[in-house]
């Protein structure tokens, strides 16, 4: 894969020291890695900004690189949120009519809106420390309970019930949620 | 599956953002935790679970380990790859040595002349190349012979040409070679040098051919 060369300068067009180098460009290539669908010229343009704003405030930040992941990684959620991604090509009524309509992008979002959503109400914090220790890459029982303080038995239990909940949630087709959710409101009533 | 790590994963960089970075752990913790150096029960393990900065930080250390990982396992097997073929390669290059000193060694052996002796005396003889004669078969190795012919009985004494040929018409002559015959005690032996090294094992037919009257008999002859 090849790799984007950043042109990581201050205002003043004087380059970054070694440090602030080396932080940038790891938060740029964690971001490439973590965002593979995202414009690579924007996370390289966003990548640039963080090492201004680094240069900017170079005494008064301790871990620069906690700062460009921090900085990179709030510039991506903010694309996000805004949704400037989208492609608006504007000429015939087709693409008029898909730019003005919902998008298949715009329905991931709020698809995947609705099922973090989900999983911060529906997993308890235990559950979520037993997801978080999977993506670490600790997945026995005996290592998940001796994180979590429990038994053996306790964690290969909870290890079963979240995957469990997980599978439901993703599995499960969104028209097939939302009749849960109505028949669910019909039974709040 | 792995869209729901993906989607896990997305979820954990995105549910719990903490700009203060309240409670959060060292770097150089989450790059220990990253590179599978920190115990099970670290409780910076669980922090992750509660802020996206911290994740976003750890898979960003978790990447470059990986990395430098999968970078080691390359030139591991590069280096394992180069080692074999280096070690095919030197030993091919001995074998070759060896056999070389080998062949070597066997051509000077083999070029040393071996004393052979055939005694045709006591055989009957056909002449020309319709019959054979029922001389029982001649073996000779294959190396340079220096082959003494007791030939049968009242040959004259003389030239004689000695050939080696894979058949009676002569053609094939594997070595042939010229020798005068001398009589001594009644019998007649001509004693010729022949180079029978490039004779493959097998059936020959071994001729004796009279200078004077161009008379020529043959004997089945078997080089081992």
């Amino acid at each position: 894969m090849s790799r984007t060369l950043l042109h990581l300068v201050d205002r003043q067009g004087r380059h970054l020291s070694l440090m602030q180098r080396d932080a940038v460009e790891a938060a740029h290539r964690w971001a490439v890695r973590e965002f593979p669908r995202l414009d690579p010229a924007a996370l390289a343009s966003w990548a640039e900004q963080v090492g201004v704003g680094l240069a900017k405030r170079g005494e008064t930040i301790q871990w620069p690189r906690r700062y460009a992941f921090a900085a990179l990684h709030g510039k991506i959620r903010e694309h996000f949120r805004s949704g400037a991604a989208r492609e608006i090509a504007v000429g015939i009524s087709h693409d008029l009519e898909k730019w003005v309509g919902l998008d298949r992008k715009t329905a991931r979002q709020i698809e995947r809106t609705v099922l973090f959503e989900q999983l911060s109400t529906r997993l308890n914090e235990r559950d979520r420390h037993i997801l978080v220790l999977l993506l670490q890459g600790v997945t026995s029982p005996a290592n998940v309970a001796v994180a979590l303080n429990v038994s053996y038995g306790a964690a290969a239990k909870a290890i079963q019930r979240v995957k469990d909940r997980i599978s439901t949630m993703l599995v499960d087709e969104p028209s097939e949620r939302e009749s849960k959710g109505s028949s669910l409101r019909s039974s709040e009533k | 599956m792995r869209f729901q790590l993906d989607f896990l994963k997305d979820y954990f960089l995105e549910a719990n953002p903490n700009p203060t970075r309240a409670g959060c752990p060292p770097e150089e913790k989450l790059k220990a935790m990253a590179e599978n150096r920190l115990p099970a029960d670290d409780p910076a393990r669980l922090h992750l679970a509660s802020c996206s900065e911290c994740f976003a930080e750890y898979r960003g250390y978790r990447g470059e380990w990986e990395e430098r990982r999968s970078a080691r396992k390359r030139i591991a097997g590069w280096l394992a790859a180069a080692c074999v073929l280096v070690a095919a390669g030197g030993g091919a290059w001995l074998y070759q040595l060896q056999k070389a000193e080998h062949r070597a060694q066997v051509q000077l052996a083999s070029s040393i002349p071996v004393e052979t002796r055939v005694n045709l005396f006591d055989e009957g003889t056909v002449r020309g190349i319709e019959g054979t004669n029922t001389l029982q078969e001649v073996s000779l190795p294959a190396r340079v012979v220096h082959l003494s012919i007791v030939l049968p009985r009242f040959s004259d004494p003389g030239r004689y040409l000695i050939r080696v040929s894979k058949d009676k018409a002569g053609n094939e002559v594997v070595a042939q070679a010229v020798g005068d015959a001398a009589t001594s005690d009644r019998k007649t032996t001509a004693v010729v040098t022949l180079d029978l090294r490039t004779a493959q094992a097998g059936e020959y037919f071994l001729a004796t051919v009279r200078g004077a009257d161009n008379g020529t008999y043959y004997y089945p002859l078997k080089i081992n």
